[in-house]
């Protein structure tokens, strides 16, 4: 039943229509041959739908090398009316991510939220008080200070904008080559991958500076 | 014979944390061996007061989650080596620790220490349930307020409700002069009104602030009265019979003509 219908979805060209142009998803499975072939039937049975507009084509759904993008136009060029500007391919290792996320892709906003949404990843914007705690694959970089008893926990480099007050972990996986730099270290700990160092309580770095481990101890040095 | 004893009072400020770190000081001062096991999860001080705050790896709630054994939680003091603190966890709440843990890991302590001291958090809720869920001794902080004694009046009622045996005070921050003038309640109006035994009568102290600032409990300065009065709770706890200063006449003349010569 299931490889019914999965069949049906494979051999279907569909065509879509939106702000950016024709959208043309092609089933990923079959030889070239058997595409062109329901292709062409595709295209001569639509041809009403693409009317004379000036527009632009996007391939999806499968990878296409020059000649076979060239041959596919020609067919649009022979049985439409369409006046095509531009083509466009889609990355092969999209493909399968764009069916899922079709209508998310359709709206550019898309794009501009996994941007956004990435960054949000990287970037801490304010402090972190007594009890909070930021734990993380991957980097951090704190735009305020770490304050007493407040966590920071990431697999990769730290970089705080600000004063480092609490517990900082950098490469908690076992990184040993991650790093921690800040405007100032105060009052802390500090802890990279296994190695575990307390900062005394009355000393504090001389401006900003980057704690990283050498022979198995972590060092704070000033950044000149 | 080791015994687990829980500080508590029931209002906040009073002076639960500060009476921890010095009496579990006085108690390693004698020799004892003593953890101090801070049971205010999200809102830990206990290391703070003992200045211990930068060595913490691991916390209770490591232990009771099986992330570690209790001994590597284990922070020793800076000078004191008999005195070990098993910190609470900030980044965590009450919840985190169920009373029957608490009371597995109290039992665990005792087979090792002398004295288990717990710093209980404010409150009567969760935190002070669990707090005392070990305990075979209670120690009630209050202050010569009303507000405080009314609270701690409060908590002696629910220690009552538990298998802790019959609890005993501490009346801390109490200002002679003032007491002398009838501007603040005097031990016996204290007494009459929580009727419990009294233990140990903390005088108001500056040290007290400025320990707490440096890290080191007032316990440790010979000079300091409050000091002084912690060590003898410290001695009591431990089954000494010690009598009670007459801290009245010491504030009074004497102390003065003294503060007077020294040039204090």
């Amino acid at each position: 039943m299931t490889q019914y219908a999965e069949n049906i979805e494979n051999e279907n060209i569909v065509f879509k229509a939106n702000k950016d142009g024709i959208v043309i998803i092609l089933p990923e499975k079959i030889s070239f041959n058997e595409l062109k072939t329901s292709f062409n039937k595709k295209v001569l049975s639509s041809r009403n739908f693409f009317g004379t507009a000036k527009t632009r084509l996007v391939f999806k759904g499968r990878e296409l090398s020059e000649i076979e993008e060239k041959e596919l136009l020609g067919l649009m060029y022979r049985y439409t009316d369409l006046d095509i500007v531009l083509t466009k391919k889609e990355e092969p290792k999209l493909s399968l991510l764009v069916s899922t996320l079709e209508e998310e892709l359709e709206n550019q906003d898309f794009y501009k939220n996994a941007i956004a949404e990435a960054e949000e990843k990287v970037f801490h914007y304010g402090s972190l008080r007594s009890g909070q705690a930021i734990e993380k694959e991957g980097s951090l970089v704190l735009i305020g200070d770490v304050k007493p008893g407040s966590e920071v926990k990431v697999s990769g480099n730290v970089v705080v904008l600000g004063t480092i007050n609490g517990l900082v972990h950098a490469g908690y996986n076992g990184n040993r080559s991650c790093s921690i730099s800040a405007l100032k270290f105060s009052n802390s700990q500090i802890r990279i991958a296994d190695t575990i160092t307390h900062v005394p309580k009355r000393w504090v770095s001389k401006g900003p500076s980057h704690a990283y481990i050498e022979d198995d101890k972590i060092f704070v040095k000033p950044l000149t | 014979m080791s015994e687990v004893i829980v500080i508590t009072s029931g209002k906040g400020g009073v002076g639960k944390t500060t009476t921890s770190a010095n009496i579990g000081t006085g108690l390693a001062m004698l020799d004892k061996k003593v953890v101090l096991l801070d049971a205010d999860i999200g809102l830990r001080n206990l290391d703070v007061i003992l200045g211990l705050e930068n060595r913490i790896v691991y916390d209770v709630v490591d232990v009771i989650e099986g992330k570690c054994t209790y001994k590597k939680a284990l922070i020793k003091d800076k000078k004191n080596p008999n005195l070990f603190l098993l910190p609470a966890a900030q980044t965590r709440d009450k919840d985190s620790v169920t009373p029957e843990q608490m009371k597995e890991l109290c039992n665990e302590l005792r087979e090792e220490f002398d004295f288990v001291l717990i710093d209980c958090p404010a409150g009567i809720e969760n935190g002070f349930k669990i707090a005392i869920a070990g305990a075979d001794r209670a120690l009630v902080v209050t202050t010569p307020e009303v507000s405080a004694v009314r609270d701690a009046d409060r908590i002696i009622g629910l220690l009552g409700a538990s298998d802790i045996r019959s609890p005993q005070l501490i009346i801390n921050r109490i200002r002679f002069d003032m007491v002398k003038r009838e501007e603040m309640m005097a031990i016996e109006d204290v007494e009459e009104i929580l009727a419990i035994d009294v233990i140990g009568v903390i005088p108001d102290d500056e040290a007290i602030i400025i320990s707490a600032n440096k890290g080191e409990p007032a316990v440790l300065d010979k000079e300091s009265s409050a000091g002084l009065s912690f060590l003898d709770v410290s001695r009591r706890i431990a089954g000494e019979e010690v009598p009670f200063r007459d801290l009245n006449l010491k504030e009074g003349f004497l102390s003065n003509l003294k503060k007077l010569f020294k040039g204090k």
